[in-house]
């Protein structure tokens, strides 16, 4: 349920850090407006730190997404277990997280 | 019955229905703003009422036999368990940032449509979705914080990535808001004074509430806010006066100076003297005001005089660069989907909850109630005839505005800041200065009219500031929490509750932000006052510092103090 609004966000997130880096307009993207002639030295400077800054939050949301993505595979293949919740007050298992009880038993994750 | 909520149901439909026609397809005559708002309510009822509900069965399955944290691991001091509205509260309060106000507002550059469905949408299948997910994850998993969750499950790369992201994310976004603070409040007497004034009182309410007694609590509330009206009423004396109007008009630095003591002092004093009655204080604030926006929208019944799209669309905009996509999506972000609530959700509010259930209102719903918040602000702006709007949130001239096809010249905007009790509001960039023109200019039809425009305009920029300020300190003190548990693999003695500890990381935490604040404050072309606060996970707080500074107007061009 909440895949389309992830692949949606990231989209909109990764093409905006990319053009910001990476737009030959310097109205726009930091590189350019960094070596646009005429460019004031420290407003040089900063528009290339605000590259690498933008740089690194790419790097950090792939990261953080790949990996969350192979944990997602190896749970639905079943090489990874799901985390027990915190048993109700009455005691005994409730469903795990992420898991629908369905009749007859059998459960389902989503 | 059944048949009588079904045709409830069916009446709250069409209505919406006929409000998004109106709004996405009359053009050449004005549209009225309510249907912006009858709009939202419809989409937020129904959105609440079914979709929120099948994730609470389906897809969470929350189950009320389940005890929570709050209930399990009651310790007196986080884990508290709590009356859900009271939680209600204080998670509307901690995510209800400057984000959708600002945000909206300078989206509102491509015209009032995109900004709005984005905030519609955005929030019913993105935002609201999130806080209830991370909110009922963390509910299931002892109230652990999201960087905790990402080292439990996402392995060690994942988990080393999400914890640099959140701290650095947060070091920007205290950055940006300290900015969107000085911003407002530079050369701004009458502001500064009011906002001023809101510390005092508050350190006042948290001493007499420290019995908390209901009484104690009542007298407190009672003695605050009327301390906070009579703040906002003699602004306006003492920015009039010969020796109190000059030692209120303070530059940028100096301010930033003093933001960065402030931030300092709330990380470092007992959260009942000054972070505890400022969030009570500025709760009432909040939903008194939006209240208020609402109450005046259907009074006034504003029309929205921006175009539905305007030309800027293509990413030739004066407020920004960029096109409509992404760039809408990344300016609206608080108000639509905010990563920020993600370390609310998953921080103190399931430390509160005493039922599974109760997420959903509380995750789901103050979500719904902060989107409404960006939709006034989208309707504060709309209203505003687009000359002005543009006048005043980009600093391009009159003549340059006037040529893409919004009329306004610089007597019209003098006219318009003596109206308001200002000096100038031509280029106050950011959209905080022309939301308070919106907002002053519908509460000003609401009452008082022509008279008390310029209490309205203080009062607007008086209820930013201390949404924001709120934001800043509260934010500074999780981020004192964040370097602590960082920090407390290398040095343990810093994880700690003691003074030391407490002293030592919240001066490093601050000194990180302040340096940025203070450094942008300094340059010729000043910071950004653009919100980053809600930006959570995504890049619009960096992208914001950008764009002042790589402005090339005349203002830049002839040296001239850019005011906010």
């Amino acid at each position: 349920m909440t895949a389309a609004p992830l692949a949606f966000l990231l989209t909109v997130t990764m093409t905006a850090g990319v053009k910001l880096i990476a737009s030959p307009d310097p109205a726009l993207g930091f590189l350019a407006k960094a070596a646009a002639p005429g460019a004031h030295p420290v407003e040089a400077f900063n528009a290339r730190v605000d590259a690498v800054v933008a740089g690194v939050f790419l790097i950090l949301v792939a990261t953080v997404v790949l990996s969350a993505a192979r944990q997602c595979v190896r749970v639905l293949s079943g090489r990874s277990p799901i985390e027990p919740d915190a048993p109700p007050r009455g005691g005994g298992a409730g469903p795990a997280f992420g898991e629908v009880p369905e009749v007859g038993g059998r459960t389902r994750c989503c | 019955m059944r048949a009588a909520r079904a045709l409830l149901w069916i009446l709250i439909a069409l209505a919406g229905a006929a409000s998004f026609g109106t709004i996405a397809f009359v053009r050449g005559e004005p549209v009225g703003a309510g249907h912006l708002v009858v709009a939202a309510v419809c989409s937020y009822l129904i959105g609440y009422r079914f979709y929120s509900k099948f994730l609470a069965a389906k897809v969470l399955a929350l189950d009320d036999r389940r005890t929570t944290p709050a209930v399990r691991l009651d310790d007196g001091r986080d884990f508290v368990p709590t009356h859900r509205w009271v939680v209600f509260g204080h998670h509307f309060a901690a995510i209800a940032g400057p984000g959708p106000l600002l945000g909206p507002t300078l989206a509102a550059q491509f015209g009032y449509l995109p900004g709005t469905m984005w905030i519609l949408f955005g929030v019913l299948l993105g935002g609201a979705v999130q806080d209830f997910v991370i909110l009922a994850i963390s509910l299931r998993r002892d109230g652990r914080s999201l960087a905790k969750l990402a080292h439990d499950t996402l392995g060690r790369w994942g988990a080393f990535a999400g914890s640099i992201g959140i701290l650095l994310i947060m070091l920007i976004l205290i950055a940006v808001l300290a900015l969107v603070v000085v911003n407002l409040l530079a050369e701004s007497a009458w502001g500064l004074f009011t906002v001023a004034a809101t510390i005092p009182i508050a350190m006042l309410m948290g001493l007499i509430m420290k019995g908390r007694s209901g009484g104690r609590v009542l007298a407190a509330t009672a003695i605050g806010l009327a301390l906070l009206a009579a703040a906002v009423a003699g602004g306006h004396a003492v920015a009039g006066h010969t020796s109190w109007g000059p030692a209120f008009t303070v530059g940028r630095l100096p301010l930033a100076g003093a933001v960065i003591l402030y931030g300092l002092a709330a990380s470092i004093l007992p959260m009942w003297l000054l972070l505890a009655p400022r969030d009570y204080l500025s709760t009432f604030v909040k939903l008194g005001t939006v209240l208020l926006l609402a109450v005046g929208i259907a009074w006034v019944r504003p029309e929205l005089k921006l175009p539905a799209v305007t030309v800027f669309a293509n990413g030739t905009g004066p407020l920004f660069g960029g096109t409509i996509f992404p760039f809408c999506f990344i300016n609206i972000a608080c108000g639509a989907i905010s990563g920020f609530h993600a370390l609310v959700a998953s921080g103190t509010t399931p430390k509160m909850l005493m039922r599974e259930s109760d997420a959903r209102m509380v995750g789901y719903g103050s979500m719904l109630l902060e989107s409404l918040v960006a939709i006034m602000a989208m309707v504060a702006a709309a209203s505003l005839p687009p000359g002005q709007f543009f006048a005043i949130n980009s600093k391009m001239t009159p003549e340059w505005i006037t040529s893409q096809g919004f009329p306004v010249t610089v007597a019209e905007m003098q006219t318009l800041a003596s109206h308001f009790g200002e000096t100038t509001l031509m280029g106050r960039a950011g959209g905080s200065s022309s939301l308070a023109v919106g907002m002053a200019s519908i509460f000003g039809g609401l009452a008082g009219g022509d008279r008390a425009a310029g209490l309205w305009y203080h009062f607007a920029v008086m209820f930013e500031v201390l949404f924001i300020l709120t934001t800043l300190d509260a934010g500074t003190r999780v981020g004192r929490y964040l370097l602590q548990d960082t920090l407390a693999r290398a040095a343990p003695r810093l994880a700690g509750s003691g003074w030391g500890a407490n002293v030592a990381t919240s001066a490093i935490f601050v000194a990180a932000w302040g340096y940025s604040s203070s450094a942008a404050c300094s340059t010729r072309a000043g910071g950004s006052a653009f919100c980053g606060r809600c930006s959570g996970s995504r890049t619009s707080s960096w992208r914001a510092r950008r764009w002042p500074s790589q402005r090339r107007s005349s203002f830049a061009r002839d040296g001239r103090a850019m005011p906010g």
